[in-house]
Order: C-alpha cells, then sequence, then structure tokens
C-alpha cells in the first residue's frame, strides 16, 4: 500500500522508523500516522485476536489507532512506539471484554475465543494458531510480542503489566505446554486420519 | 550475555523448544509477507484511515463550533450591560420615581421652590371614610339652634374673634353650651378672658406662688 508520507518525503516510508514517524504525526504531520496504521494494523489485529473474537478484535484495532490517533500528544518520542501502541490495545481489549461480561453477567474466558465460520480467516499459521487455542489470552499476548513482533522482555512487560520476571516465566510456562501440544499438531499434520 | 546455566552447561531451552520458537518466527514472518496481499487487511486499514480522516474533519470543524458556543468575557459583559440598561429604562418608563412634590419648571431658575397643585391634592374617598357622616334624617331635618348647640363651630369662632379685638372682649358673653362636655371650653374661655381683661394682674397673682432663693 502506498502512503502519502513517500511522497511527501524525500526517504522512503520504509525507512523512517516507527519513532521518528510517531514524533512526526504529533508534530502535526498527520499522513505519518496514515503509515502507522498502514505497519501495524495486521499485528495489532492479531494480537487483539487473542483477547477477543474476529469482528470485536477488528472494532478494537480500529478503536486502537483512533485512540492513539487523539493521544499522539501522550506519546514520548525517545520511547518506542510499537509497545505504546501495543498498550493502548490491550487496555482497549479487557474494556471490551469487560463491558461485554457486565452485560452477558459471564466470567472473562480463560482462553482467547474461537473463529466461528462465519467470521474472516485470521490468516494464522498452525502454531501460531495452536498457541491461540490452548494459552490463557496473557500467555498468547506474551509469546505472541516477544517472539512475532520482535518486543523485548522489558517492552512486553510494560505492555501487559507485569515486572520482567513474571514475563519470562509466563514466556517459559507458555513454550512448555506449546510444546507439549505441538507434539500432537505434528502427528495430525502426518497423519490427518 | 551468557546465563549461568549456560555456562554451567546446562541448556535453558530444550531442542524441541528452540525448534518449536524458530517455527514460530518462520510462521509470524509467512504472516507478515501474507499481510501485504491479504485483502481483508486492506479492508481494515481503509477502515481506520477512513475513521481518521472523519476525525480530522471534525477536529477542523470543531474550533469554529466552539467560537461560536463559547462567547469571549468582554462581549458577555458587554451583552449583560446592555441589557441592564434596557431593562431598568424600561422599569423607569412603566413605574416613574413617586415624588410627593414635583417641581415645575420655572421653580429651577428661582431659588424658592415652586409647588405644583398637584402635590396638595387631597382624596376625598380617606376624608369620608375617617369622618363619618350623620344620617340622611339628620340632614333633610335640620335645626339650626339644636346645630349650634350641639356643635358650636360657629361660638367658637366668634369667641376667637372676640379674643382677637380686644377692644370689644368686656363685652363679649360666652354662649351658654347645653351639653355638659363643652362646658370645659367655657370654662377655659371665660379664664381666658379675665386674664385678658385684668391685664397683667394674672401674673402679680401668681408672683407669691414662685419661691425666690437668693444663693451666696
Amino acid at each position: 500500500m502506498i502512503s502519502t508520507i513517500t511522497k511527501t518525503s524525500s526517504a522512503p516510508a520504509s525507512s523512517v522508523s516507527d519513532e521518528d514517524l510517531g514524533k512526526l504525526a504529533r508534530s502535526g504531520q498527520i499522513e505519518a500516522f496514515d503509515e502507522l496504521v498502514c505497519r501495524h494494523w495486521p499485528g495489532i489485529r492479531r494480537f487483539l485476536l487473542g483477547y477477543l473474537p474476529n469482528g470485536s478484535a477488528e472494532d478494537v484495532a480500529q478503536e486502537t489507532f483512533l485512540r492513539a490517533y487523539r493521544k499522539i500528544e501522550q506519546y514520548d518520542g525517545n520511547r518506542p512506539f510499537l509497545p505504546w501502541l501495543f498498550t493502548i490495545a490491550r487496555r482497549l481489549a479487557l474494556n471490551e471484554i469487560r463491558s461485554k461480561s457486565r452485560k452477558k453477567e459471564v466470567s472473562l474466558p480463560s482462553h482467547p475465543p474461537e473463529e466461528t465460520l462465519d467470521e474472516k480467516p485470521a490468516s494464522f499459521g498452525p502454531l501460531w494458531q495452536l498457541a491461540k487455542k490452548r494459552l490463557s489470552a496473557d500467555s498468547y499476548a506474551v509469546l505472541r510480542l516477544h517472539y512475532a513482533e520482535d518486543l523485548s522482555i522489558e517492552e512486553v512487560s510494560k505492555v501487559v503489566g507485569k515486572g520482567k520476571t513474571a514475563t519470562k516465566v509466563m514466556l517459559h510456562r507458555a513454550r512448555r505446554k506449546l510444546s507439549k501440544y505441538s507434539d500432537q499438531l505434528k502427528d495430525n499434520y502426518e497423519n490427518p486420519s | 550475555m551468557k546465563t549461568l546455566l549456560e555456562i554451567l552447561g546446562i541448556r535453558s531451552m530444550s531442542e524441541k523448544e528452540e525448534k518449536l520458537l524458530q517455527d514460530l518466527r518462520d510462521e509470524a514472518l509467512k504472516e507478515k509477507a501474507g499481510d501485504e496481499l491479504s485483502e481483508s487487511n486492506e479492508e481494515g486499514i481503509g477502515g481506520v484511515l477512513i475513521a481518521l480522516r472523519e476525525e480530522r474533519t471534525e477536529e477542523r470543524n470543531s474550533p469554529t463550533k466552539s467560537e461560536k458556543s463559547v462567547m469571549s468575557p468582554a462581549w458577555t459583559i458587554g451583552f449583560a450591560s446592555v441589557i441592564c440598561i434596557f431593562s431598568f429604562s424600561f422599569l423607569i418608563k412603566n413605574n416613574p420615581p413617586s415624588t410627593p412634590i414635583p417641581l415645575t419648571s420655572s421653580s429651577q431658575n428661582q431659588s424658592t421652590p415652586e409647588f405644583a397643585k398637584e402635590g396638595f391634592f387631597l382624596d376625598p374617598s380617606a376624608l369620608t371614610d375617617a369622618l363619618p357622616l350623620p344620617s340622611d334624617d339628620w340632614v333633610e331635618n335640620l335645626n339650626a339652634e339644636q346645630l349650634h348647640a350641639s356643635l358650636p363651630i360657629r361660638s367658637i369662632a366668634t369667641i376667637y374673634e372676640e379674643l382677637s379685638t380686644p377692644s370689644t372682649l368686656s363685652d363679649f358673653e360666652f354662649p351658654a353650651f347645653s351639653d355638659s362636655t363643652l362646658m370645659l371650653y367655657q370654662e377655659e374661655g371665660l379664664k381666658i378672658k379675665r386674664d385678658l381683661t385684668n391685664g397683667l394682674g394674672f401674673l402679680l397673682e401668681a408672683l407669691p406662688s414662685f419661691d425666690f432663693q437668693i444663693e451666696g
């Protein structure tokens, strides 16, 4: 997707870091924010799919970018942009879950929601699909942020609101649990019948 | 930086786990590569960009709205003062100040104020209420003598006329009042007549009653 920023600035958009785009957006160059949307929409959506079903995840992803745009003045340009964006996304997802649980008077789901047939495919690989299915929402989020979005342990811990050690423990448990189920996944692939 | 477990030769992660993580990373890269071709992502991004444009349009329009809705303090004070002036002038027109003795225009040029006639106007209804009138029968069958006897207005007026002319005072005789309540006036009248006809004799008579004491 060609964004407006590539037309206006001399450097190609891909060479500009998220932090610089965040600073540009904060200084009033709203096209820079459009580029951030193009870059991180899929990642935010997949991250949110750990907490919410497909339709709600897309709505919350949209709300995440709108909220980030409204609060762009609060973004500290000296800090990485992506953890700030994921923090907003996670908070909005938890708010959505709380509001839904209040309406339906049901408890919070221990596992990420499964997709229904009428929803769009989430374009997950089989392992990530398994992780989404078997891990808790926060464990999936930690795994996703660290291994798919390449966030450091410190950044991940800030997003999920936990300490570094707790985040490492969560990652360790998630890996172990997933490795158990991965054998089952291999068996399914090798012997589909 | 190596961890203590790695230094001791103990691997923190089994080969199986390492393989799993590598597979997870590979899958994530494939996902990202596929995102550029995904129609659903384009739809989602398009939706966000449209929403952002709407947001920006609202932002551009919002300052004019706020300017319209919120008035500056100077304008507010100005409008308030104009409204106050109009309301006061309206009240003054409807209820002029109640000056008991309005001055005429000619009096403004004179040192002594001249009072307008309207200032002395008496309300007749107030007098009627204050002095109850006698019955109609009494008024129709009017007896002058009886009236003079019971209401000695004319007689008292005569007394004061006589008193004001001392030459005729000695010849003046008080009328006899039939009403006992008027006897007091008669007695007082006689005293005044006596004092006036005797000159200052009454003062000489009264002198012994004063006690003069000279101190020192």
